[in-house]
């Protein structure tokens, strides 16, 4: 069951939080990996033969590479292993998965990488050989970030397992997280969700130039919303049960630069790939050469992580190539310029850019892309176009306030002036939160 | 962090509370058969839906929460502070041809005199209730187009300019998707004209009314609780002393009630089907009017509306509803016996309900 579902939030999660809870901190670890367990069950029944299989192979994998220290080419060829097999499957997966409205890994994705990056950093000598499978597991299964993420590191998430220390101020941080997390998915992003197929399921030759840009825009605050809101979720229930996972987004959309963007969308997923891609550190003239391709490579994976297709591909890399223009020729010039317009310009050309990310034939990209400059001979706007916007203005406003700082901003000031109402206001918006929340899902 | 703790506090009181409620309303604890189809995960959303305390109230707040943020249609309903509208969309053209040319075949084989009756829904009747800007479904043009396909070969009903002038007078339902008695009451003045009697008037029926109201299908697709609910009236013909028999045909059950208006529907949380006790498969209504003409009516349940009218004026009237009807049930009606062929349909089955075409199986 997905962690926005009524029966996660009122039957699974108080289930697994007393088991938890009434367990021995001695056997906690054992609980959540079994919880995990089961969540992962029943979300992806029929893959978690193959997600259990895959983890024992990257375990053996590990002792491995700790039994043969003193032998690299064993040690290579272990690793190497892994790779090819994670690697593989995620390949095998994507092009035997069906494509989904908005793209996001299913759950084997996030097993396969975190495990893969779990070897590769025991290859590096960067983390030890862990012999404990319960600690592998939960760092590879926690069923917060099974979904989507974040991705976690073993130096991220061990030190947390071994020493369990859950607090009440976590717990409480977490359900406050978790709740407002909810609230993000059920409020926001599935109504900006249905509006952005609304207008994706008009044809071509009926869509309006207006109507192409909302589309595009409703695509980006769902995309945005939705991984966002799954990440809030996950850092909540780690919250609950004792674990503090990396926050992975940061207001992406008020960028100043497209790195920057790179840089506060799906940040551990971005972090992940640049971590463990490295072509070599050659000199001279080749260093430049290197680090594009590089940074090309690091991005297109990063595209592919929103779905295996050549559209993702083409959007990572069409990210990266920006990345490159800025940091050898526009870069300075965005970040001299007033914050607003470098803001605007930004937005305006990752939103360009997630038209790639919409799917659908080559040819019907470039006519969304020709129909939001007016080159089409529909007319600006419809009736079924001002139709949509009268229902839906309100959750695109709200939408565009949310994916700034402006709210926490807000927050801060009330909370630095009036400390009392602060309180009162964070008590009812929470309880409110979860109350609407719940009656939107019933 | 005060305010977090008491947060969170609220929150896991609630989480928790509601979860123990549903467990012990739902009997978790019972062995449940396994659905086919339902995953485990939708079951559970299920149990948690269908248990929840204060559920009801908590939708009406989704809706309304809804309506805030500018959404005025909901699961397919546009919500208007006078009626709930259903959005009635053509999924699939092919399946309109295919009614015109299986009514036309039959009629073609069969000979009996036939007309075809289309009414449109309340959305069209009230359509300037609807949302600003909101695209519906051109039903007058619909029907126009079918009508004209079928000119020649079968008489064709026109109900909508007498729906349209009618319209202040209630003659939809505001939360369920058909036509009051009153609505079925200038249905059938038309059709009357059409078939070749009089009209009844208006004051030889006494009008009964349901002692409580009710919320129809729309409202549970959207509990808007601001749209008052429905009073259900009965049309009792007064004039003359009739005596009225409802048989009901299932396949493999046959149910009879001795009054067009089963009462016992109105409690029984289908009040709507207090009119003739429901559509059935077949449905065959005898009455003691003087009258020597049968009439073969294949339709859906908005003729539950009109025809507590209509049967005064037939010895015998059989209604077909084909969606409910085996094949056997089609093949054994015979045709000859019946002196006039009514097919009657709202916009929305004719459009969207590919079981008109078992006609074909009648003989």
């Amino acid at each position: 069951m997905p962690i926005d579902s009524l029966g996660f939030v009122y039957l699974f999660l108080p289930a697994s939080m007393a088991a938890y809870y009434l367990t021995s901190n001695r056997y906690k670890n054992f609980v959540l990996l079994v919880v995990s367990l089961v969540f992962y069950g029943m979300l992806f029944p029929t893959m978690l033969p193959m997600a259990l299989g895959s983890l024992l192979f990257d375990y053996l994998v590990v002792q491995l590479l700790a039994l043969w220290e003193g032998n690299p080419a064993w040690r290579s060829l272990a690793a190497g292993a892994s790779v090819v097999k994670n690697m593989g499957m995620l390949l095998a997966l994507g092009m035997l998965a069906r494509p989904q409205a908005l793209m996001a890994p299913a759950g084997l994705s996030v097993i396969n990488l975190t495990s893969m990056g779990y070897v590769l950093d025991v290859y590096d000598h960067e983390a030890p050989a862990d012999s404990s499978f319960v600690r592998y597991g939960i760092l590879c299964l926690f069923f917060g970030k099974v979904f989507v993420g974040p991705l976690v590191t073993y130096n991220q998430l061990a030190p947390q397992l071994k020493k369990i220390r859950p607090s009440l101020s976590g717990i409480a941080s977490g359900v406050v997280a978790f709740t407002i997390g909810l609230g993000k998915k059920v409020i926001l992003a599935d109504s900006v969700t249905a509006l952005y197929e609304s207008l994706r399921a008009t044809p071509l030759y009926e869509m309006t130039s207006m109507a192409a840009w909302v589309m595009v825009l409703a695509f980006a605050f769902a995309l945005y919303f939705t991984l966002s809101a799954y990440s809030d979720m996950a850092r909540g229930l780690g919250k609950i049960f004792g674990l503090d996972l990396p926050q992975n987004f940061y207001y992406p959309y008020q960028a100043r630069t497209v790195t920057e963007f790179f840089g506060r969308f799906n940040m551990t997923v971005s972090e992940y790939w640049k971590r463990y891609i490295r072509l070599g550190r050659p000199d001279g003239s080749h260093a430049r050469l290197t680090a594009a391709f590089e940074a090309l490579f690091v991005t297109a994976l990063w595209g592919v992580w929103f779905g295996f297709s050549p559209n993702c591909l083409a959007f990572g890399l069409l990210i990266g190539a920006l990345v490159l223009v800025e940091r050898h020729l526009t870069g300075k010039l965005l970040r001299a310029i007033p914050p607003v317009f470098s803001r605007m310009i930004t937005f305006l050309v990752v939103i360009l850019s997630l038209v790639f990310l919409l799917g659908g034939e080559w040819s019907q990209i470039a006519a969304y892309l020709r129909m939001m400059f007016g080159l089409g001979s529909r007319p600006a706007t419809d009736e079924t176009f001002l139709y949509l916007i009268s229902s839906n203005y309100l959750v695109l406003l709200g939408c565009l306030f949310l994916s700034t700082s402006s709210a926490d901003m807000l927050g801060r000031w009330i909370k630095k002036n009036y400390p009392q109402l602060d309180d009162g206001l964070t008590v009812v918006f929470n309880i409110g939160l979860l109350v609407i929340t719940t009656a939107l899902l019933l | 962090m005060l305010s977090k703790r008491i947060s969170a506090l609220l929150l896991l009181s609630a989480i928790c509370l509601s979860s123990v409620y549903i467990v012990m309303r739902g009997g978790f604890f019972q062995r449940r058969p396994a659905e086919e189809g339902v995953t485990l995960s939708q079951a559970a959303d299920d149990f948690v839906g269908n248990n929840f305390p204060f559920g009801e109230q908590l939708k009406q707040l989704a809706t309304r929460f809804r309506l805030l943020s500018g959404q005025w249609e909901q699961n397919g309903v546009y919500i208007t502070d006078g009626h709930l509208l259903d959005n009635i969309q053509e999924k699939d053209p092919t399946i309109g041809d295919e009614n015109i040319h299986a009514i036309t075949s039959f009629v073609e084989t069969n000979k009996v005199p036939s007309y075809l009756m289309l009414i449109p829904t309340s959305a069209a009747i009230h359509q300037e209730e609807k949302p600003m800007y909101a695209p519906l479904t051109n039903q007058r043009r619909y029907i126009e187009d079918v009508y004209r396909s079928m000119t020649g070969r079968v008489s064709t009903v026109d109900v909508y300019q007498t729906l349209l002038n009618h319209r202040e007078e209630g003659i939809y339902y505001k939360t369920q998707s058909n036509l009051t008695g009153l609505g079925g009451y200038y249905v059938y003045s038309v059709l009357a004209r059409r078939l070749g009697f009089e009209v009844n008037p208006l004051d030889w029926y006494e009008i009964q009314y349901s002692p409580g109201t009710y919320y129809g299908d729309l409202y549970q697709r959207a509990p808007y609780k601001k749209v008052a609910p429905d009073l259900v009236s009965f049309f009792h013909f007064s004039k003359y002393r009739r005596e009225y028999r409802v048989v009901h045909i299932y396949p493999n059950e046959v149910k009879t009630y001795y009054t067009l208006y089963p009462s016992h529907l109105l409690s029984g949380g289908q009040p709507f089907d207090s009119f003739l006790g429901g559509i059935s498969p077949i449905v065959k209504i005898t009455s003691t009017a003087p009258y020597d003409q049968r009439l073969l009516l294949f339709g859906d349940r908005t003729a539950a509306s009109f025809l507590p009218f209509l049967c005064n004026r037939y010895r015998e009237i059989t209604v077909v509803n084909l969606s409910g009807t085996t094949p056997q049930m089609i093949a054994d009606l015979d045709i000859r016996q019946y002196d006039q062929i009514v097919f009657t349909y709202s916009v929305d089955t004719f459009m969207n309900d590919p079981s008109i075409t078992n006609v074909l199986d009648a003989k």
